[in-house]
């Protein structure tokens, strides 16, 4: 009799460390696969938001030849201003982001970048532009500006 | 006695065998964890490395745009400085140490490739600023390409978007 319960002891005791070791593995296993949502900081992204707020635009102000910047663009648009041809200056900023990244990065289903995701938002946290193509997936690269004297934040992520 | 004896040696064996499974599944998941970081940050120090030698070539006074352009730009390159620069053929590539340097244009699109040279500058969207043998891969990074453009009599800042690729030697 004695004997017997020695043996159920030992039992239990077994299952009881399977049942410690399974729970190891089980928190190391949720551990790995866990969802990576944060952003990679790019430097590819961040070189290509540099180089795109040089940009000329089609957008004239005050008077011929005096063509916008795409950084001095986005201040005009918060600002609500016109084009010398009376084009709205937010119009011409929304196609020209659109045309730029679509001729910078190749997006599709196919392709290596499924989607992007872009905003500018003021200090006010009004949204001047905020649009998205193709699929947001759960990896994204991305890059942000932020203009001090206008207090506009610009975000992207591929 | 001898039987009881056995089954605890036996006992011993199967958790000792348990124990070593664990710490081979812990160990395997561990070095998973760590080896998907390791890619991570290859690529990021790759993309990095490109974007230094870039933003370094962009920034070189031969080819930045300095304060030509109202004011101080970064990842900016001077086209018309450029074009100059490709008329003397110099032999930057060793002192570069990079086996080939072009740029192209990439938005405005233009139809068709043409290559830069002084007679159908800027009428062009490829500067092929050298090219040479032994070309590893490419590097890629953007940067803003300026010139001056007269219209009507007025002078102007004329900036588009462009790729510098540059490719290190293979040695």
């Amino acid at each position: 009799m004695i004997e017997n319960r020695k043996a159920q002891e030992e039992m239990i005791g077994f299952a009881l460390i399977i049942i410690i070791i399974a729970v190891i593995i089980l928190v190391f296993f949720s551990l790995s696969t866990r969802d990576k949502r944060d952003t990679i900081e790019s430097y590819e992204v961040e070189n290509f938001l540099q180089a795109t707020l040089q940009y000329s635009t089609l957008c004239e102000m005050s008077y011929s030849t005096n063509f916008l910047d795409l950084n001095e663009l986005i201040k005009n648009c918060n600002s609500g201003n016109y084009c010398l041809d009376q084009k709205n200056s937010c119009e011409v900023l929304n196609q020209t982001l659109k045309e730029l990244i679509s001729e910078s990065w190749k997006i599709g289903s196919d392709n290596i970048y499924k989607g992007y995701t872009i905003d500018i938002n003021s200090s006010k946290s009004e949204q001047i532009i905020s649009y998205s193509e193709g699929n947001i997936t759960k990896s994204y690269k991305g890059s942000n500006q932020f203009f001090e004297t206008y207090f506009i934040d610009l975000k992207i992520y591929f | 006695m001898v039987k009881k004896a056995q089954v605890k040696i036996q006992q011993t064996a199967f958790m000792l065998i348990a124990l070593t499974l664990f710490f081979v599944l812990v160990g395997l998941f561990f070095l998973s964890f760590k080896l998907s970081g390791l890619r991570e940050k290859a690529t990021l120090l790759d993309e990095k490395n490109a974007l230094i030698l870039s933003s370094k070539i962009a920034n070189y006074p031969e080819f930045s745009c300095e304060e030509a352009y109202d004011s101080k730009r970064v990842n900016c390159i001077d086209a018309d400085k450029l074009i100059v620069f490709m008329n003397f053929k110099p032999k930057y590539s060793s002192f570069l140490e990079i086996s080939s340097l072009e740029l192209r244009k990439i938005y405005p699109k233009q139809t068709s490739e043409i290559i830069c040279n002084s007679s159908n500058y800027p009428d062009c969207n490829y500067f092929k600023i050298f090219s040479g043998e032994n070309s590893g891969p490419d590097y890629t990074s953007f940067v803003s390409l300026c010139r001056k453009e007269i219209y009507s009599g007025a002078i102007y800042n004329k900036c588009e978007l462009a790729k510098i690729i540059v490719s290190y030697k293979i040695k």
